[in-house]
């Protein structure tokens, strides 16, 4: 009897769940929110989190790597264009703020 | 003086900028919910957060292309999935199971025990969270085992009906679960 690789049983099951979660209905999401209160607001709360992950710099690709905790340039800035303020991506959305 | 002609890139990284602009709410529970789900195979040193911000910020920087046709939702869930893989290949590499670019074209390399550790904890938990389902958890063991819709109906003598709603509680049951939990 062969030994199941459990790591790949994840795998397999995080891939067929993540499929359920992407086709997810709106109205599933909103079921969820009503119930849990939660709102995408706590998602926001610190935007300068996103280009400061603890994640940088421990992508195998070499192209990838960011070193002292630097966003990776751009292709536009590798090519010596001008660099492009990044977006607010908070400033459309309908909730800021909030919390858990 | 002529002004400067945009790029082809210039234009692709502006139209994912745009894009993850106009995310919703309702998509970005549904990618918190997605981080969460993924980030439960991962070592506790990395947060679904930390896998939601560097998805944003290859999208944002044009390190990954947004194939045509792909929604920005499908798009990022892509990108935390190479996070997470990169993570294991990196660890492997550090632990000298790897000479730098030798696990390229193997399919699934034996484990490293750091690996299989996260890989019991996070099945563990899942079996958890729908331990008082029955048709759920058999689902579940079937999804696991790599074994198809009709094929976990069969092995469990599941109707197609009981199959379909099983799904979808446990779709609202993740749901519920990836937006509660907090921070990281």
């Amino acid at each position: 009897m062969t030994e199941m690789r459990l790591d790949l049983a994840l795998e397999r099951l995080l891939d067929a769940l993540e499929a359920e979660l992407l086709a997810a209905p709106e109205e599933d999401i909103r079921a969820a929110v009503a119930e849990t209160g939660m709102k995408a607001g706590a998602l926001l709360v610190d935007p300068q989190r996103i280009f400061a992950s603890p994640l940088e710099g421990e992508v195998s690709d070499a192209k990838h790597q960011r070193v002292g905790g630097m966003s990776q340039p751009s292709r536009r800035q590798e090519a010596g264009g001008d660099s492009t303020p990044l977006p607010d991506l908070w400033s459309d959305l309908p909730l800021r703020g909030g919390g858990e | 003086m002529q002004p400067k002609r945009r790029t082809e890139d210039e234009d692709t990284e502006d139209d994912v900028a745009r894009a993850l602009a106009r995310l919703s709410e309702t998509d970005l529970l549904r990618l918190k919910a997605i981080a969460r789900l993924r980030a439960r195979g991962l070592p506790g040193v990395v947060g679904w957060s930390d896998l939601m911000n560097e998805a944003f910020a290859r999208a944002l920087d044009g390190t990954r292309q947004l194939p045509e046709g792909l929604g920005m939702i499908a798009f990022l869930a892509g990108i935390m999935r190479s996070i997470a893989s990169e993570h294991w290949r990196r660890l492997r590499r550090e632990a000298g199971m790897f000479a730098s670019g030798d696990e390229e074209g193997m399919a699934d390399p034996a484990p490293d025990p750091e690996r299989s550790l996260a890989a019991v904890q996070a099945l563990a938990t899942l079996d958890q969270l729908f331990a008082g389902d029955r048709t759920a958890s058999q689902i579940l063991a079937g999804l696991a085992g790599g074994l198809t819709a009709r094929e976990i109906q069969e092995s469990y003598g599941l109707t197609e009906v009981e199959y379909d709603s099983a799904r979808k509680r446990m779709r609202r049951l993740l749901l519920r679960q990836g937006i509660k939990w907090s921070y990281p």
